[in-house]
């Protein structure tokens, strides 16, 4: 168990290496791909910014809490991109879909490791993320928090959540490519993309029972919509802490459980795409 | 020249025939997916006009209808020909082997292509918001001379993103979500352009990606008047037109397409 928790640190720092040679190769394309990011992430939140500055807020925020809650947005956005951005490692039925995990599993190393090390872009990566830092601050600095340990340690915390939720939906969903690998080969990018347009949408509006189901079925509303209303203070802790808590629990074992079966599947009959030197490469 | 009409309507129907490379239900979560983001909008309206906010006068109706129209219309309002796309699998290639025109088989592809969504998308939407009793009789006629100029404005920013791609030696993800995110926001198609905030309104409205789903969606819904947005889509298209085909011409030595 040390053993390999060392050894996913290796490769961490390894895939690191890898990324600050690559930018340092092709400067070029990596400040493109970052700011093309930058631009179109900007982009994705502006609408919904300029409706709420427009109007004097959305339903319970004002415009600048919505402004925290598109840079919060950004802020898991960005960091589950970082972390496993790299190698359709978030886009997993890619991988699954195009008969890539036999290349995983003749790897000398345990699966979960490369499955935590090999999206790790700590540079070429970080571009939303620093988006979602600066528009965080930003909107801190316009609400004048008061901000304590307690709080910052809320923030991590729903951090955390945002990742395993977006993960475990992708791993769920992206289990189904082990047995349709045409069909579900870019169904976690479809998952990924219905988090993207309706996490960044305020619930307020919305009847009970729907917004019921975002904040647990289909979890989009816990991303950020629900932990911008608990770091506000508008929200009352005991629910806001055991709700997120349990979904994303539920969402990652879940897809423990799923991905596992699918590899069982992929163990007895392959993948018909499979290709020595890797399907589209 | 019937030849050539032949040939078209062929690969007109050929293309609305085809099937998706990842199958039916792809395509349908694709749908849902944007029925979603109109539910979310609709949702957001109806709070707005709850809470009672100015809106200069325009109504719950004219943003509702303005939202289900950007859906219902989207596939002629938002023109993506393949030309990106088989750029980066190399597909491209083949059409310039064919004996007729690029612009013409693009088009072709396009337009088949867009049969889809009108019948899966589009008319399901359109039948569930007449079921729910929103009128979605246009305001304007003019709303008629205005789509078609979009749509040829649409080809032509179409094949200038295609020329962008070349120019960034095949980053097609990047362009592709850069693009999308940017379309969304800059042509109107997501938010109307009388609701921002200030000048920015009346500024993108003119704009040339402001003209391409704001302009006829305005006029749909009478929030806008005819006499600065048509001649504005005319002369981005007399502007867009030259550039991109000059610019395809420009970068057609410049192509490097993978394959596979």
């Amino acid at each position: 168990m040390a053993g390999n928790v060392k050894k996913t640190f290796r490769l961490l720092r390894l895939y690191a290496k890898m990324d600050l040679e690559w930018i340092l190769q092709d400067t070029r394309a990596v400040i493109i791909i970052l700011l093309s990011e930058t631009v179109s992430n900007l982009c994705s939140m502006a609408g919904i910014l300029l409706l709420a500055v427009r109007f004097g807020g959305i339903g319970g925020f004002n415009a600048d809490q919505m402004l925290f809650m598109m840079g919060f947005f950004e802020l898991g956005g960005g960091l589950c991109s970082m972390l496993f951005g790299n190698f359709n490692v978030m886009h997993i039925s890619r991988r699954v879909g195009r008969g890539q995990m036999d290349h995983m599993l003749l790897q000398p190393v345990p699966l979960l490791s490369q499955i935590l090390s090999e999206g790790f872009m700590p540079f070429s990566g970080s571009g939303q993320l620093l988006l979602g830092i600066v528009l965080t601050v930003f909107s801190l600095c316009r609400l004048q928090l008061t901000l304590t340990v307690t709080w910052f340690l809320l923030l991590c915390y729903y951090l955390i959540v945002h990742t395993a939720l977006l993960l475990g939906q992708s791993f769920i969903y992206g289990s189904l490519a082990f047995s349709r690998p045409v069909a579900a080969e870019e169904i976690s990018t479809m998952i990924l993309d219905v988090n993207s347009e309706l996490g960044r949408f305020p619930l307020f509006s919305l009847p009970r029972p729907l917004a019921g189901i975002l904040c647990t079925v289909l979890p989009s509303g816990l991303l950020a919509w629900f932990p911008s209303m608990v770091l506000l203070g508008q929200m009352d802790l005991t629910v806001s802490l055991t709700l997120p808590f349990v979904v994303s629990t539920l969402f990652v074992l879940t897809a423990v459980t799923v991905f596992r079966k699918g590899l069982k599947y992929y163990e007895k009959n392959s993948c018909n795409r499979f290709k020595d030197m890797g399907f589209r490469r | 020249m019937k030849k050539h009409l032949h040939a078209f309507r062929a690969t007109v129907l050929l293309s609305a025939k085809e099937k998706s490379y990842f199958g039916f239900f792809n395509q349908l979560a694709q749908y849902l997916l944007k029925a979603a983001t109109l539910g979310a909008l609709i949702m957001i309206w109806n709070s707005l006009f709850a809470a009672g906010v100015d809106t200069d006068g325009m109504t719950l109706q004219q943003f509702c209808v303005y939202t289900v129209m950007s859906t219902v219309l989207a596939p002629l309002m938002d023109i993506r020909t393949p030309a990106s796309g088989w750029l980066h699998e190399g597909t491209l290639l083949r059409l310039y082997l064919r004996p007729t025109g690029l612009f013409s088989q693009l088009a072709a592809y396009t337009l088949g292509g867009a049969l889809q969504p009108l019948l899966f998308l589009s008319m399901p939407v359109a039948a569930v918001s007449l079921l729910f009793g929103m009128d979605l009789t246009p305001a304007s006629a003019w709303f008629f001379l205005s789509l078609p100029l979009t749509v040829l404005q649409g080809f032509a920013v179409d094949l200038l993103f295609a020329c962008l791609l070349i120019r960034l030696d095949g980053l097609e993800w990047v362009i592709h979500d850069l693009r999308g995110a940017m379309t969304a926001l800059l042509s109107g198609s997501l938010i109307p352009f009388a609701a921002l905030p200030g000048k920015l309104g009346p500024i993108l409205q003119l704009s040339p990606l402001g003209t391409l789903a704001g302009a006829p969606l305005a006029l749909y819904t009478g929030m806008a008047q005819p006499v600065k947005i048509l001649p504005a889509q005319i002369i981005w298209n007399l502007i867009l037109w030259p550039l991109a085909a000059k610019c395809l011409a420009a970068s057609r030595e410049r192509m490097v397409c993978y394959g596979g």
